[in-house]
């Protein structure tokens, strides 16, 4: 299987959960639909296209920082009393709010397109960037300081392998369960450490309206992943690339 | 009508706490643990869901709740009228007089109020209040003395008001109704707002039953029917809904208001719905997060649901035995659950694991590295002696454990607190409530901090001791001289220099300053030069030596005790 492996870098960034509209708590990794999606917007896909994408990386410290926090209603009128800032006659909140920031992000991304025809694609997308790439929210600025194309493998591991150093991963939860991988943090005594997540991947659009008012509403499908360092150990099979890293790929 | 099992399976950090908090309230004997992550109950643990509810945290919370502190002067009372009022003196005057103060405020205010529409009893609580007066005080214990039995007979009368008071609120729906108001006050609206017993415009007096119909009946009335035909999904457990009427917006800090504010969702439309249950299973939150003091902490162990009950019962059983009164339980709770184990291992349980903090009504987050974790189980002692370190900085107390703790937790170092720390101290030292050994402490944990990442060195202690009694020695040459008066002024200079790393700044005070007391540079300053951190440190530590005990007398006299 083809895939795009990047490496990134990132200063100050937020990945937002999907539920926190106020709280801003950010994720420790990128979820997988955000990296989806910021592919979609780089090589400028209108319609959804299924690919495996697989997340590692690591950040030095976390900030809580204070932002201005705009919230409207489409198309409400402006009430003295509601709104701070008018816009024609239109209303809009504004507000202080904080944001949970990651400082110094690295990242080691994989993501391979179902249909293996796109490599090429997004490869470029990457290359020669059609607008300035971000990844989390639109100010969140991406340093792309290596893209390659590599070829994943299904391997069985002769000799374990480890992650880089300090990185962490989003690793699909059934490994975990089923004992392929070690935490590297574990320790005697505790069955498992890390923290499990529920990261929305993709969506299908569902009408819920008629065809001729439609009422369009976003499915998600979610995936269970822990967020851990980890060791992939011998004599279990995983997708290795040619400079024998692992790529947890969901 | 069909009664399956219900399931609940650990998610993202809010469900999971309450889904704890739903453990909690209907006590683990009623749930099964079927795999490590989920649990099973029948649907008759939500029979009298709400009396459950309110139940748990006024158990819980009891000794935290306003009234507790009016029930609990029982037993005073009974004492002095064995004792016959013998041992009641001045000092028992003043405190009965802080407590009736409380007893008035508490039994007149609204949520009090509220309370007595649902008590069912004869006695009128708010005509005690008027007759509820204090004693006037005496100037002293001489004439208290002379007055004695006059006052004893005040306080008597005093006491029968009381005892009325004490019953009303002790009696069994006193305890129900008025535990009930405290806790949706003190607790719950930590957690959710705006709905049931807490949407002000609620038409349903009775909170149990506001709670019962809003959530529990909505419930159980969404697991009977048939969902054959509804086309939503609930973001929570992806069971059919009916319509999109549930979100998360009672949940605070969380959701938005939806009518209003559609901008923070993908088109103006909410697409992050809940199905009723997961609804009252999200207003058991507060049941899952512990708080103390409009704080709140819980751990988001993900793995395993029963380890995630067993360290957050561990940590709440740490901070409500506490009771003194401060701010600090939540932290230090979580650190001495990570030291309290005897073998080593169990230190680093909570490796990678979350931890939630509710703080000035937002939640905090943070993942604990192991590397976080060996800083605090490796400077345990030093950790300790700052529990109750604290100064004030622009009118604010700032808690230096706290500050230590949660810099730690940020992968920050604590150059900038020491900073504050000794600035504070030259500035005002009546507002530091710390010495030097404090900021000693602080230092060492900070080299621990800095030199993480290439591995512990033994030097850490050494270096800062060095320093330290480097910034004495030279204090104390200053006093020999007479001249300690110039002290403040090189401190603040060399604090500037250290704020800035201004290396060349440093080195010109403390060269001058050598050369006015005739001595050499020691090593350990010239050592540290162009080192980094190592000459953060040890500057921050020479000047730490150099003000320690400017507020003390006698410091020629202290010179030979040194640390
Ligand atoms: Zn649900």
């Amino acid at each position: 299987m083809k895939a795009i492996r990047l490496r990134l870098w990132q200063d100050m960034v937020n990945y937002k959960k999907p539920t926190s509209f106020q709280l801003k708590e950010t994720y420790p990794l990128p979820p997988y639909s955000t990296i989806i999606g910021m592919v979609h917007s780089l090589c400028g896909y209108e319609e959804y296209k299924s690919m495996k994408v697989s997340v590692q990386g690591k950040y030095f410290s976390k900030v809580n920082d204070l932002y201005t926090r705009y919230e409207f209603k489409n198309a409400m009128k402006y009430e003295l009393a509601r709104h701070q800032i008018q816009v024609g006659e239109y209303g809009i909140c504004q507000g202080v709010a904080t944001a949970e920031l990651l400082v110094d992000v690295e990242l080691l991304i994989h993501i391979a397109p179902e249909d293996q025809t796109l490599v090429d694609e997004i490869y470029d997308a990457f290359i020669r960037p059609r607008e300035y790439p971000s990844l989390g929210r639109r100010e969140d600025i991406l340093t792309i300081e290596e893209v390659k194309l590599v070829t994943l493998t299904e391997t069985e591991l002769e000799q374990q392998i480890k992650s880089l150093d300090g990185y962490y991963a989003y690793i699909p939860y059934e490994m975990v369960r089923d004992e392929r991988v070690n935490l590297t943090n574990n320790v005697t005594g505790v069955t498992y450490t890390g923290t499990r997540y529920k990261l929305t991947k993709n969506y299908e659009l569902v009408n819920y309206g008629s065809k001729k008012v439609p009422k369009l509403f976003r499915r998600w499908n979610k995936v269970d992943v822990v967020y851990a360092s980890v060791t992939a150990l011998a004599e279990e099979t995983f997708m290795i690339d040619e400079d024998n890293f692992v790529a947890f790929m969901v | 009508m069909k009664s399956d099992k219900i399931r609940l399976t650990l998610g993202d950090w809010q469900w999971n706490a309450s889904v704890i908090g739903f453990i909690n309230i209907v006590g683990e004997e009623n749930v099964c643990h079927i795999e490590a992550d989920t649990v099973e109950f029948w649907p008759e643990a939500l029979d009298g869901f709400e009396n459950k509810y309110f139940a748990y945290f006024i158990n819980t919370y009891e000794k935290t709740l306003s009234w507790y502190k009016i029930v609990n002067f029982q037993d005073r009372l009974n004492t002095y009228e064995e004792n016959n009022f013998e041992e009641f003196d001045l000092k028992a005057l003043e405190f009965l007089n802080v407590y009736i103060k409380d007893v008035k405020r508490y039994i007149k205010s609204n949520s009090y109020k509220a309370a007595y529409e649902l008590i069912d009893s004869e006695v009128e609580l708010l005509s005690f209040e008027k007759q509820l007066i204090t004693i006037k005080e005496p100037k002293n214990q001489q004439r208290f003395d002379v007055d004695k039995s006059e006052i004893v007979n005040e306080v008597k009368r005093r006491f029968l008001l009381l005892q009325q008071i004490i019953n009303y609120c002790a009696s069994s729906e006193g305890r129900r109704y008025i535990g009930a108001k405290n806790a949706i006050y003190n607790i719950i609206n930590n957690a959710w707002n705006g709905v049931s017993f807490l949407n002000s415009q609620t038409k349903e007096k009775n909170i149990y039953s506001d709670y019962k119909s809003y959530f529990v009946d909505t419930a159980t009335g969404y697991l009977q029917s048939e969902k054959g035909k509804y086309k939503y999904n609930c973001f929570v457990c992806d069971a059919p809904i009916k319509d999109m009427s549930n979100d998360l917006s009672f949940l605070n800090a969380t959701g938005f208001d939806v009518a209003r504010k559609s901008s923070h969702v993908w088109n103006f439309q909410n697409d992050i719905t809940i199905c009723p249950l997961c609804k009252l299973i999200y207003s058991c939150l507060p049941a899952g997060i512990i708080y103390t003091y409009n704080r709140g902490i819980y751990i988001n162990q993900t793995i395993k649901l029963k380890d995630a009950v067993r360290i957050n019962n561990k940590i709440k059983s740490r901070i409500l035995r506490s009771q003194d009164g401060s701010m600090r339980p939540i932290y230090h709770a979580l650190v001495s659950v990570l030291h309290e184990q005897e073998n080593d291992s169990a230190k680093y349980e909570l490796a990678d694991v979350q931890v939630v903090r509710y703080e000035n009504e937002s939640y905090r987050f943070n993942i604990l590295a192991k590397p976080m974790l060996q800083i605090i189980v490796n400077s345990k002692k030093e950790l300790d002696s700052l529990i109750r370190v604290n100064f004030i900085e622009n009118g604010r107390n700032i808690n230096v454990y706290d500050e230590v703790i949660g810099r730690i937790f940020n992968n920050q170092n604590l150059f900038t607190l020491i900073h504050k720390m000794l600035y504070g101290k030259l500035s005002d030292a009546s507002k530091c409530y710390f010495n030097g050994s404090h900021v000693r402490n602080v230092l060492i944990i900070n080299q621990l901090i800095c030199s993480r990442l290439g591995g512990m060195k033994m030097d850490n202690t050494y270096l800062v001791k060095k320093s330290r009694e480097a910034g004495e020695s030279l204090r104390n040459k200053y006093f020999n001289k007479d001249s300690n008066h110039k002290l403040a002024g090189i401190c603040y200079r060399l604090l500037n220099a250290l704020k800035t790393t201004n290396e060349n700044m440093f080195m010109d005070v403390t060269l001058n300053c050598y050369l006015y007391v005739n001595s050499q540079v020691p090593k350990v300053i010239t050592d540290a030069l162009g080192r980094g951190k190592d000459f953060s440190t040890m500057g921050y530590a020479f000047v730490s030596g150099l003000i320690d005990g400017q507020d003390g007398s006698g410091n020629k006299e202290k010179k030979a005790e040194g640390e």
